[in-house]
């Protein structure tokens, strides 16, 4: 869904605002929330414990 | 010691991290949110935050991924004492990262913010090919359907726009003109190229790695590739770069003083148009899906 949002502002805006997409807030962060634990090993707190990045018919 | 300053939660540190430690390299993981003190044993500088502390000559190669070092400054009462105390500590500060940046490193913290514009015009110099582009706060010399606009800043998301939404500043094409009697704040225009289809390139220390990404016949992914199409994705596949395009990447990343980066191009006809480089960009994807082992050749190079 597009929206403009340079009739909202007192002052302009570049021509971009006018032409916004509008997504869902913090999407991707929510889709893997339950499969990242922290990682004392590679310190981190997001490390995520599953998708595989390769497929497995591409290791074999 | 490898210092990487990252983000907690940045996959691609993580998995160079791998590496590191399958080449038996040790490596000090530092994140955004992460606050240094700057400290003092024995005449050697270290600093201290709550999950780390080094002295800053262990350090042999620094890795600026994203985020930054950033440190605690101390506030006064006076206010000429904190004036002049603030530029103080700013100077102290500044010797710890000009200090670490002048190691072994890939990027800076402190050139790792690129304006698109300067890029624009270097590259030019480089002698790349650029879609012509100009600034105005109106369409008077706007070709409709012809003409693109984008945002010259560094990110097109905007967080919470609305409320549980956030606003993505896509590159859009321009079908109509404005009215000629208001004009707008300066916005970025360039000539939009029919392509054939989009290269993603990987530059680090004079080598390039490309990525062929055919957006251009799928409606969704045409104008921004970055409106991924999950259902269908792009097709992907390993591309060489010509030789004396590698060549002017090479020289552009050195006019910018960057020695890693991610370059956006696309290709029309013979022709190989530059569009952007980005310092800090993601190249995980690309790596997995030619086989370039890219997380491997960065953990060497540290």
């Amino acid at each position: 869904m597009k929206k403009d949002f340079t009739n909202k502002e007192k002052n302009k805006l570049p021509l971009t605002f006018k032409h916004i997409d509008i997504v869902k807030s913090k999407n991707r962060e929510k889709k893997h929330f339950s499969i990242v634990i922290p990682c004392k090993k590679y310190d981190t707190d997001a490390y995520a414990k599953l998708n595989p990045y390769k497929f497995l018919t591409r290791l074999i | 010691m490898i210092l990487i300053i990252s983000q907690n939660n940045e996959i691609t540190t993580t998995e160079v991290i791998k590496w590191l430690l399958k080449l038996g390299k040790s490596f000090i993981r530092v994140h955004e949110d992460e606050i240094f003190d700057i400290k003092i044993n024995e005449k050697r500088i270290y600093i201290e935050s709550p999950r780390n502390c080094f002295f800053i000559d262990e350090i042999t190669s620094v890795w600026y991924r994203r985020g930054g070092l950033k440190f605690n400054r101390l506030h006064y009462k006076n206010e000429a004492i904190h004036l002049n105390m603030n530029e103080y500590q700013h100077w102290l500060e500044d010797y710890v990262i000009k200090v670490l940046e002048s190691k072994k490193h890939i990027n800076k913290q402190s050139n790792s913010d690129i304006n698109k514009l300067i890029v624009l015009e270097e590259a030019q110099k480089a002698g790349l090919d650029i879609p012509p582009y100009f600034l105005a706060d109106n369409t008077n010399d706007v070709i409709l359907k012809k003409t693109i606009i984008k945002t010259i800043g560094g990110n097109p998301r905007m967080e919470g726009i609305l409320k549980d939404s956030s606003g993505m500043m896509y590159t859009t094409v321009i079908k109509q003109n404005e009215n000629e009697n208001e004009n707008f704040f300066i916005t970025f225009f360039q000539e939009k190229i029919e392509k054939h289809f989009e290269i993603r390139s990987f530059y680090l220390n004079g080598k390039v790695w490309s990525i062929a990404i055919f957006s251009q016949n799928d409606d969704q992914t045409k104008v921004d590739f970055r409106k991924y199409n999950d259902e269908k994705p792009n097709r992907k596949v390993p591309y060489n770069l010509p030789k004396n395009i590698e060549q002017k990447i090479h020289q552009l990343m050195q006019s910018l003083d960057l020695n890693s980066g991610s370059l956006d191009f696309i290709k029309s006809d013979s022709q190989y148009y530059f569009l952007e480089v980005n310092s800090v960009g993601q190249f995980l994807g690309m790596s997995i899906l030619c086989n370039y082992l890219l997380e491997k050749e960065i953990a060497e190079y540290l």
